[in-house]
């Protein structure tokens, strides 16, 4: 299996993706925090870095699948290779992502403006937990959604390598509306009892998610397996294309 | 089988083309293989099975003993140089030798020397190739890599007689120090009938010829003399073409030349012609 030399050429490609994301995050907020010195009691910490790289490598995902499934024909590698390569490079690069997000915010801390906080979305996990506790918590929750990222856009780049062109066009243009439209008709047409259910596990599992970051990187976890099993489903026997 | 490649019963359907039929054929080890065809015959379409670009309908295709299929120990064993490149557009030729060097032992001063005399710039964008170097920069990535099955599907693509010739001497070299499986598909006939020693010529998604090339060169004849006396000669014969200038004519007949006059001039026919005639509809 030739998946470890694929996985180094994705994680170079990756780490280069979010190095340039990085440096114009770390620039902006550099010359946002000069101007803010000069405002009284405002502070701009270091934040959106983790949000930042889920987005960069969900991005990455949909471009970087295309290209590398060519390369992986153009060097006879098997599509399972290529797949695990990107399982692979897709937990390295979140827990890479996460970890020098957690190393510029705790650096940032220390500036005058600076904040420490890498997160707003657990308000109390700050004010409850050690600092240390804090970060590590952050860590694995920004590393989990960021591989649930990567694996969304690697399914989206998957989908759109084998749909043909008419098929792209519908789902371009017609996911916007077609979806709700078809919610709407479903939830018109489904039994009360069960789109109530359907709801209800739903909100079920976001209440879950929201009460820690741990239960969020969970929930994150297994929707990316779903988008995993989906991905191999649509890899598996996927043919060349060359255009 | 060791040392090979086998098709067996491969059939790939698109749809409603049957692109190969039930098709089956074995590419032993160490020899330089012609796969001739028309356009959709089916050339790129076994080629593509072959390395497991496309999953086939029905059948297997092994390499050494070993399935194809997804099998990564097998597929390392072959490298396939389509028409179209599916390497990044924005990835310099330079970078192009260093991803090979990935994933095949490969030799780069030899792949830079070969760059040097084809006239190939290693430092530009594979998207601003010309057809013809983006063709060069593909064929060097096959002769430097040490990949025991090269594919190369119309690997002179674009590329000037020049280059075209100094690609046959290069790949020539190149199996006499490193004897390998060549498999060139490719519409040029007359060019690299001197370099296979086998030829595989589809028609329709079958096979319809495998034969050595001395075998299929034997298949017929030309008979060059006066028009009346070479009319008289052929009368029995299976002509497959006829030209005259003036009083001369030659005529080319399949079978094995018998009971020829001394005024009548008997050569080899060339490959291209029985070609022409077997796959003609």
């Amino acid at each position: 299996m030739r998946i470890k030399e694929m996985a180094k050429c994705i994680i170079y490609d990756g780490i280069k993706m979010l190095s340039v994301v990085y440096g114009v995050l770390i620039v902006s907020t550099i010359v946002f925090n000069i101007l803010v010195a000069f405002l009284p009691n405002t502070r701009i910490g270091m934040v959106g870095f983790g949000g930042s790289s889920v987005i960069v490598l969900f991005i990455f995902g949909i471009i970087y699948f295309y290209q590398y499934i060519k390369v992986g024909f153009s060097f006879s590698i098997s599509r399972k290779s290529v797949y695990l390569s990107f399982v692979l490079s897709g937990v390295v690069l979140a827990v890479i992502s996460a970890i020098v997000t957690a190393i510029i915010v705790v650096i940032a801390a220390a500036l005058p403006t600076g904040q420490s906080e890498m997160t707003q979305f657990f308000p109390h996990l700050y004010s409850s937990s050690s600092e240390l506790f804090a970060v590590l918590a952050s860590v694995v929750m920004f590393a989990a959604l960021a591989f649930l990222g990567m694996t969304s856009g690697c399914f989206i780049g998957v989908l759109f390598y084998r749909m043909n062109t008419v098929q792209k066009v519908v789902v371009s243009v017609g996911a916007g509306f077609l979806l709700p439209m078809g919610l709407y008709i479903w939830i018109d047409l489904m039994p009360e009892a069960l789109v109530q259910a359907v709801f209800g596990w739903i909100f079920a599992i976001a209440n879950f998610a929201v009460v820690s970051p741990y239960n969020l990187s969970l929930v994150s976890i297994a929707i990316a397996v779903v988008f995993i099993l989906f991905f191999w489903l649509l890899i598996r026997r996927a043919p060349v294309k060359d255009k | 089988m060791q040392n090979s490649i086998e098709v067996n019963n491969v059939t790939m359907s698109f749809k409603r083309v049957n692109a190969l039929k039930d098709f089956s054929v074995t590419f032993e080890g160490g020899k330089i293989y012609g796969l001739l065809g028309r356009n959709g015959a089916g050339k790129t379409t076994l080629l593509n099975v072959i390395n497991n670009r496309l999953i086939p309908t029905a059948g297997a295709v092994q390499v050494d003993g070993m399935p194809i299929c997804e099998n990564d120990k097998a597929l390392a064993k072959i490298y396939y140089i389509g028409e179209k490149q599916l390497m990044p557009e924005e990835m310099k030729v330079k970078n192009y030798f260093d991803a090979t060097a990935c994933f095949y032992g490969f030799d780069m001063p030899y792949a830079n020397r070969l760059a040097a005399s084809f006239g190939l710039n290693t430092s530009k964008k594979l998207k601003s190739l010309s057809t013809g170097y983006s063709t060069i920069a593909k064929l060097i990535t096959a002769l430097a890599c040490d990949a025991e099955y090269l594919l190369l599907d119309e690997p002179v693509l674009g590329l000037d007689a020049n280059h075209r010739e100094l690609f046959y001497r290069e790949l020539l070299e190149n199996y006499a120090k490193k004897p390998r499986t060549i498999i060139l598909s490719t519409h040029l006939i007359e060019e690299i009938s001197r370099l296979i020693e086998q030829v595989v010529i589809i028609k329709n998604g079958t096979l319809l010829l495998f034969a050595s090339a001395e075998e299929m060169l034997s298949m017929g004849y030309s008979v060059s003399g006066k028009a009346d006396e070479v009319d008289a000669y052929c009368a029995d014969k299976r002509v497959l073409s006829s030209d005259s200038i003036g009083a001369l004519k030659t005529v080319c007949v399949l079978g094995k030349p018998q009971n020829v006059s001394d005024s009548l001039e008997v050569t080899a026919l060339d490959m291209q012609k029985l070609f022409i005639h077997l796959t003609n509809n």
